[in-house]
Protein backbone atom coordinates (compact mmCIF):
# COMPACT_ATOMS: atom_id res chain seq x y z
CA UNK A 1 0.00 0.00 0.00
CA UNK A 2 1.25 3.15 -1.18
CA UNK A 3 0.85 6.32 1.42
CA UNK A 4 1.23 9.99 0.88
CA UNK A 5 2.67 11.74 3.64
CA UNK A 6 3.38 15.09 1.76
CA UNK A 7 2.96 18.20 4.12
CA UNK A 8 2.71 16.27 7.39
CA UNK A 9 -1.08 15.19 6.42
CA UNK A 10 -1.43 12.22 8.02
CA UNK A 11 -3.60 9.77 5.89
CA UNK A 12 -6.22 7.54 6.60
CA UNK A 13 -4.84 4.74 7.73
CA UNK A 14 -6.13 0.80 7.09
CA UNK A 15 -7.85 -0.61 10.26
CA UNK A 16 -5.62 -2.62 11.47
CA UNK A 17 -8.19 -3.72 14.13
CA UNK A 18 -5.52 -3.22 16.97
CA UNK A 19 -6.69 -0.25 18.25
CA UNK A 20 -5.14 3.26 17.71
CA UNK A 21 -1.55 4.47 16.87
CA UNK A 22 -0.79 6.18 20.06
CA UNK A 23 1.02 4.36 22.58
CA UNK A 24 4.97 3.88 23.66
CA UNK A 25 7.35 3.11 21.32
CA UNK A 26 7.68 -0.09 22.61
CA UNK A 27 4.19 -0.81 22.26
CA UNK A 28 4.14 0.10 18.49
CA UNK A 29 7.59 -1.75 17.66
CA UNK A 30 5.75 -5.26 19.63
CA UNK A 31 2.88 -4.39 17.11
CA UNK A 32 5.30 -3.89 14.05
CA UNK A 33 7.02 -7.20 15.15
CA UNK A 34 3.54 -8.92 15.16
CA UNK A 35 2.95 -7.92 11.56
CA UNK A 36 1.49 -4.41 12.05
CA UNK A 37 3.41 -2.01 9.37
CA UNK A 38 1.90 0.94 10.70
CA UNK A 39 3.18 0.75 13.54
CA UNK A 40 6.39 0.76 12.21
CA UNK A 41 4.92 3.74 9.66
CA UNK A 42 3.72 5.56 13.52
CA UNK A 43 7.75 5.09 15.10
CA UNK A 44 9.13 6.81 11.58
CA UNK A 45 6.80 9.87 11.66
CA UNK A 46 8.17 9.72 15.73
CA UNK A 47 11.52 9.34 14.81
CA UNK A 48 12.45 10.21 11.37
CA UNK A 49 13.29 14.38 12.41
CA UNK A 50 15.57 13.59 15.46
CA UNK A 51 17.94 10.64 13.40
CA UNK A 52 17.99 13.05 10.97
CA UNK A 53 19.31 16.26 12.91
CA UNK A 54 21.44 13.27 14.16
CA UNK A 55 22.58 11.94 11.41
CA UNK A 56 23.58 16.00 9.83
CA UNK A 57 25.55 16.47 12.61
CA UNK A 58 27.50 12.94 12.19
CA UNK A 59 27.91 13.14 8.18
CA UNK A 60 27.79 16.90 7.29
CA UNK A 61 25.57 17.40 4.39
CA UNK A 62 21.71 16.93 3.71
CA UNK A 63 22.05 14.35 0.96
CA UNK A 64 23.85 11.90 2.99
CA UNK A 65 21.77 12.30 6.32
CA UNK A 66 18.89 11.87 4.25
CA UNK A 67 20.52 8.44 2.79
CA UNK A 68 21.42 6.97 6.52
CA UNK A 69 17.99 7.90 7.60
CA UNK A 70 16.34 5.81 5.36
CA UNK A 71 18.99 3.12 5.60
CA UNK A 72 18.37 3.40 9.49
CA UNK A 73 15.02 2.90 9.23
CA UNK A 74 14.79 0.28 6.73
CA UNK A 75 17.38 -1.80 8.32
CA UNK A 76 15.64 -1.59 11.44
CA UNK A 77 12.15 -2.48 9.29
CA UNK A 78 13.82 -5.68 8.19
CA UNK A 79 15.07 -7.06 11.10
CA UNK A 80 12.52 -5.92 13.66
CA UNK A 81 13.10 -9.09 15.09
CA UNK A 82 16.36 -8.25 16.50
CA UNK A 83 14.98 -5.85 19.20
CA UNK A 84 15.19 -7.39 22.48
CA UNK A 85 13.52 -4.60 24.50
CA UNK A 86 16.98 -4.34 26.19
CA UNK A 87 17.18 -0.91 25.65
CA UNK A 88 14.84 2.10 24.12
CA UNK A 89 13.39 1.78 20.62
CA UNK A 90 15.57 5.30 20.31
CA UNK A 91 18.57 4.01 21.31
CA UNK A 92 18.11 0.80 19.17
CA UNK A 93 17.46 3.18 16.47
CA UNK A 94 20.10 5.55 17.20
CA UNK A 95 22.66 3.13 17.60
CA UNK A 96 22.05 2.02 13.76
CA UNK A 97 22.37 5.39 12.62
CA UNK A 98 25.09 5.69 14.46
CA UNK A 99 26.82 2.64 12.63
CA UNK A 100 25.26 3.73 8.98
CA UNK A 101 27.06 7.32 9.72
CA UNK A 102 30.28 5.57 10.27
CA UNK A 103 30.16 3.62 7.27
CA UNK A 104 28.67 6.65 5.04
CA UNK A 105 31.79 8.66 6.66
CA UNK A 106 34.50 6.04 5.97
CA UNK A 107 33.22 5.67 2.27
CA UNK A 108 33.20 9.19 2.19
CA UNK A 109 37.43 9.66 3.38
CA UNK A 110 38.25 6.97 0.84
CA UNK A 111 36.87 8.68 -1.72
CA UNK A 112 38.43 12.08 -1.12
CA UNK A 113 41.60 10.06 -0.23
CA UNK A 114 41.49 8.72 -3.52
CA UNK A 115 40.41 11.83 -5.33
CA UNK A 116 43.62 13.63 -3.51
CA UNK A 117 46.18 10.95 -4.87
CA UNK A 118 44.33 11.50 -8.36
CA UNK A 119 44.90 15.32 -8.37
CA UNK A 120 48.74 14.70 -7.20
CA UNK A 121 47.70 16.18 -3.51
CA UNK A 122 48.93 14.24 -0.19
CA UNK A 123 46.90 11.58 1.36
CA UNK A 124 47.25 12.74 4.36
CA UNK A 125 45.80 16.21 3.41
CA UNK A 126 42.48 14.13 3.88
CA UNK A 127 43.06 13.68 7.44
CA UNK A 128 41.48 15.02 10.24
CA UNK A 129 43.46 18.88 10.86
CA UNK A 130 43.54 19.59 7.34
CA UNK A 131 40.08 20.06 7.21
CA UNK A 132 39.63 22.33 9.52
CA UNK A 133 42.54 24.34 7.80
CA UNK A 134 40.85 24.21 4.43
CA UNK A 135 37.52 25.08 5.97
CA UNK A 136 39.42 28.30 7.49
CA UNK A 137 41.00 29.53 4.51
CA UNK A 138 38.00 29.47 2.38
CA UNK A 139 35.34 30.72 4.75
CA UNK A 140 34.93 34.14 6.35
CA UNK A 141 35.37 35.22 9.55
CA UNK A 142 32.17 34.41 10.88
CA UNK A 143 32.26 30.92 12.70
CA UNK A 144 31.22 27.65 11.06
CA UNK A 145 30.60 24.95 13.77
CA UNK A 146 29.57 22.22 11.55
CA UNK A 147 33.49 22.65 10.12
CA UNK A 148 34.48 22.71 13.23
CA UNK A 149 32.41 19.29 13.76
CA UNK A 150 34.00 17.95 10.90
CA UNK A 151 37.09 18.15 11.37
CA UNK A 152 36.78 16.08 14.04
CA UNK A 153 37.53 12.23 14.44
CA UNK A 154 33.94 10.22 14.01
CA UNK A 155 34.66 8.66 17.49
CA UNK A 156 34.93 12.46 18.85
CA UNK A 157 32.38 13.66 16.71
CA UNK A 158 29.79 10.83 18.06
CA UNK A 159 30.08 11.21 21.56
CA UNK A 160 30.05 15.69 21.36
CA UNK A 161 27.27 15.06 19.30
CA UNK A 162 25.02 12.29 21.12
CA UNK A 163 26.36 14.59 24.65
CA UNK A 164 25.52 18.31 23.53
CA UNK A 165 22.82 17.66 20.93
CA UNK A 166 20.67 14.49 21.81
CA UNK A 167 21.78 15.33 25.72
CA UNK A 168 21.73 11.77 26.38
CA UNK A 169 23.72 10.35 29.84
CA UNK A 170 27.21 8.62 29.67
CA UNK A 171 24.85 5.36 30.31
CA UNK A 172 22.87 6.10 27.07
CA UNK A 173 26.06 7.29 25.04
CA UNK A 174 27.64 3.71 26.18
CA UNK A 175 24.73 1.74 25.09
CA UNK A 176 24.32 3.42 21.70
CA UNK A 177 28.28 3.23 21.78
CA UNK A 178 28.51 -0.33 22.56
CA UNK A 179 31.42 0.74 24.99
CA UNK A 180 32.17 1.47 28.89
CA UNK A 181 31.16 4.32 30.51
CA UNK A 182 34.25 5.16 31.48
CA UNK A 183 35.37 5.35 27.72
CA UNK A 184 32.48 7.60 26.71
CA UNK A 185 33.60 9.75 29.84
CA UNK A 186 37.34 10.16 28.68
CA UNK A 187 36.21 10.26 24.73
CA UNK A 188 34.34 13.27 25.85
CA UNK A 189 36.56 14.85 27.66
CA UNK A 190 39.54 14.12 24.77
CA UNK A 191 36.99 15.30 22.36
CA UNK A 192 36.01 18.52 24.12
CA UNK A 193 40.03 19.44 24.36
CA UNK A 194 40.29 19.01 21.05
CA UNK A 195 37.07 21.18 20.13
CA UNK A 196 38.56 24.44 22.00
CA UNK A 197 42.09 24.21 20.21
CA UNK A 198 40.04 23.77 16.75
CA UNK A 199 37.89 26.76 18.06
CA UNK A 200 40.81 29.01 18.87
CA UNK A 201 41.42 29.49 15.39
CA UNK A 202 38.48 31.71 14.82
CA UNK A 203 39.48 33.57 17.80
CA UNK B 1 35.41 18.78 35.47
CA UNK B 2 33.53 17.22 32.25
CA UNK B 3 31.43 14.80 34.05
CA UNK B 4 31.33 17.27 36.49
CA UNK B 5 29.66 19.67 34.04
CA UNK B 6 27.66 16.58 32.36
CA UNK B 7 26.13 15.52 35.78
CA UNK B 8 27.32 12.11 35.66
CA UNK B 9 27.98 11.85 39.38
CA UNK B 10 25.74 10.86 42.05
CA UNK B 11 24.00 13.73 44.01
CA UNK B 12 25.94 13.72 47.13
CA UNK B 13 29.15 13.79 44.84
CA UNK B 14 27.73 16.55 42.84
CA UNK B 15 26.78 18.69 45.76
CA UNK B 16 30.37 18.16 46.94
CA UNK B 17 32.30 19.46 43.66
CA UNK B 18 29.49 22.20 43.25
CA UNK B 19 31.18 23.51 46.65
CA UNK B 20 34.53 22.98 45.29
CA UNK B 21 34.30 24.80 42.15
CA UNK B 22 32.68 27.77 44.16
CA UNK B 23 35.92 28.48 45.73
CA UNK B 24 38.22 27.18 42.88
CA UNK B 25 38.92 29.96 40.12
CA UNK B 26 40.64 27.06 38.07
CA UNK B 27 37.60 24.95 37.91
CA UNK B 28 35.44 27.89 37.80
CA UNK B 29 37.02 29.06 34.89
CA UNK B 30 37.03 25.39 33.31
CA UNK B 31 33.47 24.84 34.16
CA UNK B 32 32.37 28.15 32.19
CA UNK B 33 34.62 27.32 29.32
CA UNK B 34 32.63 24.17 29.09
CA UNK B 35 29.37 26.19 29.16
CA UNK B 36 30.85 28.17 26.28
CA UNK B 37 31.52 25.44 23.62
CA UNK B 38 27.92 23.96 24.46
CA UNK B 39 26.50 27.68 23.88
CA UNK B 40 28.82 27.24 20.46
CA UNK B 41 27.91 24.20 19.39
CA UNK B 42 24.32 24.82 19.94
CA UNK B 43 24.55 27.47 16.86
CA UNK B 44 25.15 24.63 14.46
CA UNK B 45 23.08 25.33 11.67
CA UNK B 46 20.98 21.98 11.22
CA UNK B 47 18.25 21.50 8.24
CA UNK B 48 15.06 19.88 9.19
CA UNK B 49 14.37 16.65 7.62
CA UNK B 50 12.49 17.43 4.12
CA UNK B 51 8.45 16.04 3.53
CA UNK B 52 9.62 14.54 0.50
CA UNK B 53 12.81 12.73 1.63
CA UNK B 54 10.24 11.85 5.01
CA UNK B 55 7.73 10.51 2.02
CA UNK B 56 10.51 8.24 0.20
CA UNK B 57 11.06 6.92 3.75
CA UNK B 58 7.44 5.79 3.80
CA UNK B 59 7.46 4.24 0.60
CA UNK B 60 10.93 2.44 0.83
CA UNK B 61 9.69 1.05 3.81
CA UNK B 62 6.30 -0.01 2.12
CA UNK B 63 7.97 -1.30 -0.67
CA UNK B 64 10.28 -3.20 1.96
CA UNK B 65 7.10 -5.02 3.05
CA UNK B 66 5.51 -5.94 -0.34
CA UNK B 67 8.58 -7.55 -1.28
CA UNK B 68 8.92 -9.70 2.01
CA UNK B 69 5.26 -11.18 1.48
CA UNK B 70 5.81 -11.97 -2.45
CA UNK B 71 8.88 -13.80 -1.06
CA UNK B 72 6.79 -15.59 2.28
CA UNK B 73 4.28 -16.52 -0.51
CA UNK B 74 6.36 -17.70 -2.82
CA UNK B 75 8.57 -19.94 -0.79
CA UNK B 76 5.39 -21.70 0.59
CA UNK B 77 4.05 -22.24 -3.07
CA UNK B 78 7.01 -24.16 -3.34
CA UNK B 79 6.81 -25.97 -0.04
CA UNK B 80 3.18 -26.98 -1.00
CA UNK B 81 4.88 -27.78 -4.47
CA UNK B 82 7.17 -30.07 -2.90
CA UNK B 83 4.74 -32.07 -0.39
CA UNK B 84 2.20 -32.71 -3.50
CA UNK B 85 5.34 -34.36 -5.49
CA UNK B 86 6.22 -36.40 -2.51
CA UNK B 87 2.92 -38.01 -2.21
CA UNK B 88 2.65 -37.84 -5.59
CA UNK B 89 5.39 -40.58 -5.94
CA UNK B 90 4.92 -42.10 -2.59
CA UNK B 91 1.33 -43.03 -3.71
CA UNK B 92 2.29 -44.03 -7.05
CA UNK B 93 5.04 -46.73 -5.51
CA UNK B 94 3.11 -47.68 -2.87
CA UNK B 95 0.10 -48.79 -5.80
CA UNK B 96 2.77 -51.31 -6.69
CA UNK B 97 2.73 -52.41 -10.89
CA UNK B 98 -0.68 -54.41 -11.93
CA UNK B 99 0.92 -58.10 -11.69
CA UNK B 100 2.02 -57.21 -8.12
CA UNK B 101 -1.75 -56.02 -7.44
CA UNK B 102 -3.42 -59.23 -9.09
CA UNK B 103 -1.13 -61.62 -7.10
CA UNK B 104 -2.01 -60.02 -3.91
CA UNK B 105 -5.53 -60.04 -4.42
CA UNK B 106 -8.04 -62.79 -3.02
CA UNK B 107 -8.65 -66.38 -5.30
CA UNK B 108 -12.52 -65.29 -5.34
CA UNK B 109 -11.75 -61.76 -6.81
CA UNK B 110 -9.42 -62.94 -9.31
CA UNK B 111 -11.47 -65.69 -10.02
CA UNK B 112 -14.83 -63.69 -10.23
CA UNK B 113 -12.68 -60.77 -12.49
CA UNK B 114 -11.50 -63.92 -15.07
CA UNK B 115 -11.97 -63.51 -18.52
CA UNK B 116 -12.28 -67.25 -19.19
CA UNK B 117 -13.33 -70.19 -16.37
CA UNK B 118 -10.76 -71.53 -14.54
CA UNK B 119 -10.34 -75.23 -14.08
CA UNK B 120 -12.61 -75.85 -10.84
CA UNK B 121 -9.63 -78.09 -9.58
CA UNK B 122 -7.58 -75.17 -9.58
CA UNK B 123 -9.52 -72.57 -7.41
CA UNK B 124 -10.48 -72.85 -4.22
CA UNK B 125 -14.14 -73.52 -2.90
CA UNK B 126 -14.84 -69.60 -2.68
CA UNK B 127 -13.13 -68.78 -5.47
CA UNK B 128 -15.38 -71.48 -7.36
CA UNK B 129 -18.22 -70.16 -5.72
CA UNK B 130 -17.55 -66.35 -7.05
CA UNK B 131 -17.02 -68.23 -10.32
CA UNK B 132 -20.30 -70.01 -10.71
CA UNK B 133 -22.47 -66.19 -9.49
CA UNK B 134 -20.43 -64.63 -12.25
CA UNK B 135 -21.32 -67.31 -14.77
CA UNK B 136 -25.02 -67.17 -13.60
CA UNK B 137 -24.98 -63.43 -13.83
CA UNK B 138 -24.16 -64.40 -17.09
CA UNK B 139 -26.69 -66.90 -18.34
CA UNK B 140 -23.98 -69.42 -18.22
CA UNK B 141 -26.04 -71.47 -15.83
CA UNK B 142 -29.52 -71.55 -17.22
CA UNK B 143 -30.55 -68.58 -15.44
CA UNK B 144 -32.53 -65.78 -16.73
Amino acid sequence: MKRNYINGSRPELPDTGGGCLHGSDSELLARAQAGDDSAFHELIERHSASLFRLGFLLVGNVADAEDVVQETLLGAFQHLVRFKGHSSVKTWLTRILVKQAARHHRSRFRRRTISLEETGGKPGEAGEASALDTQIQSADARMDVRAVLEALSAEHRQVVVLREYEGMSYREISEVLNMPPGTVESRLFRAREHLKRLLKAYE
Amino acid sequence: MSAFYDGQFADEEQRGLQEHVARCAECAAELERLKALSRLLACADVPRLSPGALERIHQAVDTVGEKAVFRTAQALAMAAAVVLAVCAVWLWQAGGAPEAYAAAAPDWERAAVAQQAVVAGGLSAEAQFAQWIVEDLGGENGSE
